[in-house]
């Protein structure tokens, strides 16, 4: 995926840097370090708001008669104009903006007609979830396949992971979804369908976490469960395949360059086995790159979320998105493109403040 | 190109292959020709690189000699043999409206060359320009402009091409610029990088002595040092770009109808995927063999260019 | 990459080992396919699309109601009689006692009076049938009145025929709501019409137990119906756009009825032994409309080329099988006055439509922009694009939604569909012969023939005729003349197809019976 490409830009010690580039007191550096911090976040954020307000406002739909309908006298429709503020300067519109956005309004929707926060609520669980299931799948089978291929460097294993990995950058999500459902459902009909859950099971669940996998597990209902796991395990699965591509390369090339490490050498001269010196040293130093980049998977995978929610129906936030463009709903692509760059850019700070904590030579 | 260019005999004894192999070349070109040449001979010592690299090759020939590989027009149709399955006569069947899909696939690659390389045109010069600037100048300059850089860095790629797109409407020139958007970012950080690592150079300095403009310093010494290193940081973006306006179009914000465009063909095979196969299955093979191809020459060109050879 | 997935998938299979049952719809549940996208609220007042109309007609009860095999007979539901006076101006209609909400409230003449000025005064696209008599927010408490708890009288502003005025109680925007449930919920005098948004009122057989836009309706059977407790306990209307999808859902047995298949999948359905197709003819059309707000297109000659540019016989046993037939008769087939076979009014001849662009000015053809109203008229789009561009005229095809474009004459050349719930030709013949103030701001975006801006004083006079005239002989010439002007006047709306809405059925699946006007009932469905 794109988006893996573009992380690997990321520098996380730039912003810090541009701002504590001369400080005398150790005091004032860490309060400038974090002034700079506070700058940084507040002003992508209003670019972040920036771009979501200019997008709006570039759509060809008529943000008044998306609230009145399109019966409707001059009299009110000038009188909506005014209400919403289009008579106002382009940069007081933003203002207001900013001002809704901040105080939880997003505006409602034309299509459902209900508020986008709420819609939000509503869908943001199911896109989680998928996201986590496929996130499991990628640290499961991603971790041990970069391991081994970085330990049997230039091995056939080696290349086909890496393949494997080349060819999730490679084939379209949606094809694969597609081709996926094609197999899988519609000639092997092994999992099922579009959807989160079976039509008959709806509604036997109370949303509890909203995530239908825990709530039917914690009510005991394990008919619900099972269904809803046939459901989640081929969205889940292939949009874990591409997190797989991802996770798999950076846990070889971290891999490698621990095994090239002195004290390595050194265990292995002592007489550890492979195995021992592998998970047991090279593996726990680690641990905080891996951590660090499945954070950064994990808002790629939003993005792939996107496509294969639209492939297999998939109530949730890719969905969403994606109706909304059809339909011209103003509000809707603007408040979901806002919560996908606001997550994108809350996971990355975290990984950049677990990375901060937890690596020892950044410590 | 404003390189400096040093005129060089070729003729000279010993021909090119010595020129390219001096060991003091004379001046700033053969310099580079000389690298590119020892890259590509490193390069060459990869297979799979050098699959990607012939993928891309016969995409560029199939994308000019499109006409005369096939008898078809891609755009005409003819209902009465709509989703023929694949035979003699159609290679890859026929679609809906009874288009040869296999034209389609081979007019296709047109519209994915002129994807790519109109988004190479859009792209490396704003991010050069951007770049540059903001490692040259530093300070305030450089503060904005990376925090600009960084708001587009902060969106999943497709998620801020889709919205683009959408605002823009349905078309393949709003698609690039969509993707144009999105694919800029990565260009300027490494100009910047370079041109923070060539701004105190002792060359530059001297150019500066010689009372040259900034911009002049910029334009005529600085942007060219960067244009290698950029060129490859296209190529490694290029599957991504691929992959991202599949998508687009994929969700219909591609190419308009009835131009052929391999995301747009695998979103209406979709309907007929059950019983035409065909229809969808060679669009989502040519997009992955692209894309794929350029990810391998990506992948051999990192390790070209970082001997350290981790990744 | 296969070899990946199927070691995920073994990983996940190991782990649990029982995957799905695969489990048909019970079978006292009816699980219905279909598309739920726009539908922003259950409300009878504010809806008159197609899929939001099946919905309400299951949640509230009409005054009288058609069967779907007989267009014509007005039969009784909350309304058990009624008659006429002399002079066609005073409808009485006697109200049954034994008709409850499911609030527990008596059905009485006050509610029905209520949800009749209710839908006037809100004045939403609910309206639009009623509304056409005359009715106004100012008289309709005069002329619609509770006489006692059981007779209801509704009197008629100007001299309307009586039939059309009782087929538009029979619409589902009339459904009959609670006043005083909703009234109790009522904000910033919306009638209650946000809380109705989510929640029923009705005397139907059905209340609404869950509504989740874009993404499922759930109604629970009301046992104590007055017409008797419904077979079906409960009736999931799911939201599948994803025709493939949805195919896939019937033929498991997942799904037992499906709206909305794409083409291809019901050419695959039609062969299996466990689906039957319904395809239920349409109050409607598919058209090309031609601006004439544009130079261009205001040429009577561009109009006619157009005429000849499109090669619709080519898709009409494919692309358009199951979803249309020709016609291109402005009065839908079978209704009074319209034409007893086929008529051919645009053969395809690119050779005659080049000729007639070269009179008109344009040797060198012509190029527009086209939209289609939305996905689903998009091949068609497609394939008008490709003989028009043998006749001349190059298309540029610019997909999306363009309804809303289409309604503010947003547009050059436009290929859309169109739809209307009162079963008399008077309701298409406004929509495509009226257009009363050709002005901008009159914005008369319900009559098509405004969208197109193009007003005929012959046929308005004509149309306000037909509504007014109550023999029905006299009415039969009436529409026949119109469609005669319409066929002559190189209309700018050219109408190609009539309108078909293929329902898809599992074969155990009895008693659903897709209605030409939309209000298809649940009471009656049963499974095998």
């Amino acid at each position: 995926m794109a988006s893996a490409d573009l992380q690997s830009e990321r520098d996380p010690n730039r912003n810090i840097d541009a701002f504590a580039a001369a400080s005398p007191h150790p005091i004032l550096i860490t309060l400038r370090r974090l002034a700079g911090r506070v700058v940084a976040i507040v002003t992508t954020l209003l670019g972040l708001l920036f771009l979501t307000f200019s997008m709006g406002r570039l759509l060809p739909a008529d943000p008044v008669l998306a609230i009145t309908g399109a019966e409707v006298s001059k009299e009110v429709y000038d009188r909506v104009y005014r209400e919403l503020g289009l008579d106002q300067p382009i940069w007081m519109q933003f203002l207001t903006y900013v001002r809704n956005v901040a105080t939880g309004d997003l505006g409602r929707s034309t299509t459902t007609g209900q508020p986008i926060l709420s819609d939000l609520l509503t869908i943001f669980p199911a896109t989680i979830e998928l996201a986590l299931v496929a996130m499991v799948v990628g640290i499961v089978v991603g971790v041990p396949l970069g391991i081994i291929a970085a330990v049997r460097r230039g091995s056939i294993i080696d290349h086909i992971v890496r393949i494997l990995a080349l060819a999730g950058h490679s084939i379209p999500i949606f094809w694969t979804g597609l081709m996926a459902l094609f197999i899988f459902y519609a000639k092997l009909r092994l999992v099922g369908a579009s959807g989160r859950i079976d039509v008959f099971y709806e509604g036997l669940v109370t949303p509890v976490t909203g995530f239908l996998l825990i709530d039917s597990a914690l009510q005991g209902q394990w008919e619900v469960f099972r269904n809803a796991l046939s459901h989640i395990i081929l969205p889940g699965s292939i949009l874990g395949y591409y997190s797989v591509a991802y996770i798999s390369r950076m846990s070889r090339s971290f891999m490698l360059e621990q095994l090239g490490q002195e004290y390595i050498l050194t265990a292995k001269a002592k007489g550890l086995g492979r195995r021992q010196v592998v998970w047991r040293h090279a593996f726990r130093n680690i641990r905080v790159q891996l951590l660090t980049i499945m954070a950064l998977t994990f808002g790629g995978l939003l993005e792939g979320a996107v496509l294969i929610e639209t492939v297999f129906g998939w109530p949730g936030l890719g969905q969403y998105l994606t109706r909304g463009l059809q339909m011209n709903d103003m509000n809707v692509v603007m408040g979901a493109v806002l919560t996908i760059g606001a997550v994108f850019l809350t996971i990355n700070m975290i990984s950049d403040v677990l990375y901060r904590i937890l690596d020892p030579r950044t410590r | 190109m404003t390189i400096p260019i040093e005129q060089t005999n070729r003729s000279e004894p010993g021909g090119f292959r010595q020129w390219l192999l001096a060991p003091e070349p004379e001046g700033l070109f053969q310099s580079s020709v000389q690298q590119f040449y020892q890259g590509w001979l490193k390069f060459r010592l990869h297979p799979l690189g050098l699959v990607g690299l012939a993928v891309i090759i016969l995409l560029i020939l199939v994308a000019v000699a499109a006409p005369v590989l096939t008898q078809y027009d891609p755009i005409v149709q003819d209902m009465a043999s709509r989703l023929a399955p694949p035979s003699a006569e159609h290679w890859l069947g026929t679609d809906n409206f009874g288009r040869d899909v296999f034209a389609r696939i081979i007019y296709g690659a047109r519209t994915t060359l002129y994807i790519i390389i109109l988004v190479t045109v859009i792209v490396a010069p704003i991010g050069l320009l951007i770049g540059t600037c903001s490692g040259y100048f530093g300070g305030v300059v450089d503060e904005i402009l990376m925090r600009i850089t960084d708001i587009f860095l902060s969106f999943p790629g497709l998620v801020l091409a889709l919205g683009f797109a959408a605002a823009l409407g349905p078309g393949i020139t709003n698609a690039i610029i969509a993707i144009s958007l999105t694919a800029w970012p990565p260009i300027a950080r490494l100009a910047r990088a370079e041109t923070l690592s060539l701004r105190n150079a002792d060359f530059i300095a001297a150019v500066r002595l010689q009372g040259a403009s900034s911009m002049a310093i910029i334009t005529r010494h600085i942007l060219p040092m960067c244009i290698p290193s950029v060129i490859v940081r296209v190529t490694l973006n290029m599957a991504g770009i691929i992959i991202t306006a599949a998508g687009l179009g994929f969700l219909g914000l591609g190419a308009q109808p009835p131009w052929p465009e391999w995301g747009a063909m695998a979103a209406t095979g979709r309907e007929f995927m059950l019983d035409s196969p065909w229809v969808i299955a060679a669009p989502g093979i040519a997009i992955a063999l692209v894309s794929l191809a350029f990810n391998l020459v990506g992948d051999a060109l990192r390790d070209v260019l970082d001997p350290r050879g981790g990744e | 990459m296969l070899k990946n997935l199927f070691a995920t998938l073994a990983v996940t299979a190991a782990m649990f080992t029982a995957l799905p049952s695969w489990a048909a719809s019970p079978p006292n549940m009816l699980v219905i396919g279909t598309n739920l996208t726009g539908i922003r609220t259950l409300d009878p007042a504010q809806n008159n699309a197609r899929t939001v109309s099946e919905l309400i007609s299951n949640l509230y009860d009409n005054l009288v109601q058609l069967s779907p095999d007989d267009l014509q007979t007005l039969k009784p539901m909350l309304a058990t009689e009624w008659k006429v006076s002399e002079d066609g101006k005073l409808i009485t209609l006697t109200l049954r006692d034994d008709a409850v909400f499911q609030s527990g409230n008596k059905v009485t003449a006050e509610d029905a009076a209520w949800s009749i000025q209710r839908v006037i005064k809100m004045g939403q696209v609910g309206s639009t049938d009623i509304a056409l008599w005359g009715f106004t927010p100012e008289n309709v408490d005069q002329l619609v009145r509770a006489k006692d708890d059981h007779t209801l009288e509704i009197e008629l502003p100007q001299p309307v025929s009586s039939d059309l005025v009782l087929y538009s109680l029979a619409g589902s925007s009339i459904g009959i709501v609670d006043k005083k449930t909703a009234m109790s919920h009522e904000a910033n005098g919306d009638f209650g019409g946000a809380w109705l948004s989510a929640n029923s009122a009705g005397s139907g057989p059905f209340t609404l137990a869950q509504w989740r836009p874009n993404d499922v309706a759930i109604f629970n059977a009301q046992p104590d119906y007055w017409g008797g407790k419904p077979e079906m306990a409960r009736v999931v209307a799911r939201h599948i756009p994803e025709s493939g999808n949805l195919r896939l859902q019937l033929e498991a047995g997942d799904v037992d009825v499906g709206h909305y298949l794409a083409s291809g999948d019901l050419d695959a359905l039609s062969k299996s032994e466990d689906i039957v197709i319904d395809s239920v003819p349409g109050l409607g059309f598919y058209y090309v409309a031609l601006n004439q707000k544009d130079p261009d297109l205001q040429k009577p000659k561009v109009r006619e080329a157009f005429q000849h540019a499109f090669d619709w016989k080519a898709i009409a046993d494919n692309i358009m099988r199951y979803t249309g037939f020709p016609w291109q008769s402005m009065i839908p087939r079978g209704m009074i006055g319209a034409p007893t076979e086929v008529v051919d009014r645009y053969n395809y001849d690119p050779a005659k439509a080049k000729q007639l662009l070269a009179e008109a000015g344009y040797p060198n053809g012509l190029k527009k922009v086209l939209n289609p109203s939305g996905a689903p008229t998009l091949p068609f789009a497609e394939a008008l694009q490709a003989s028009a561009r043998a006749a001349g005229i190059e298309l540029d095809l610019v997909p999306g939604e363009f309804t809303p474009a289409f309604r503010e004459r947003k547009y050059e050349v436009l290929l859309g569909n169109s739809g209307a719930r009162l079963p008399d030709p008077f309701a298409v013949a406004t929509q495509y012969a009226y257009n009363p103030d050709n002005s901008d701001e009159a914005r008369l975006g319900s009559y098509y023939l405004w969208r197109t801006a193009m007003k005929v004083d012959e046929l308005n006079g004509l149309v306000d005729q037909s509504m007014k005239e109550r023999d029905t002989a006299k009415r039969t010439e009436i529409f026949k003349k119109i469609d005669t002007i319409y066929g002559g006047m190189n209309s700018p709306l050219m109408i190609f197809f009539q309108r078909t809405d293929p329902y898809v059925m599992r074969a155990n699946v009895k008693g659903y019976q897709g209605h030409t006007t939309w209000s298809t009932r649940w009471h009656d469905v049963t499974k095998e």
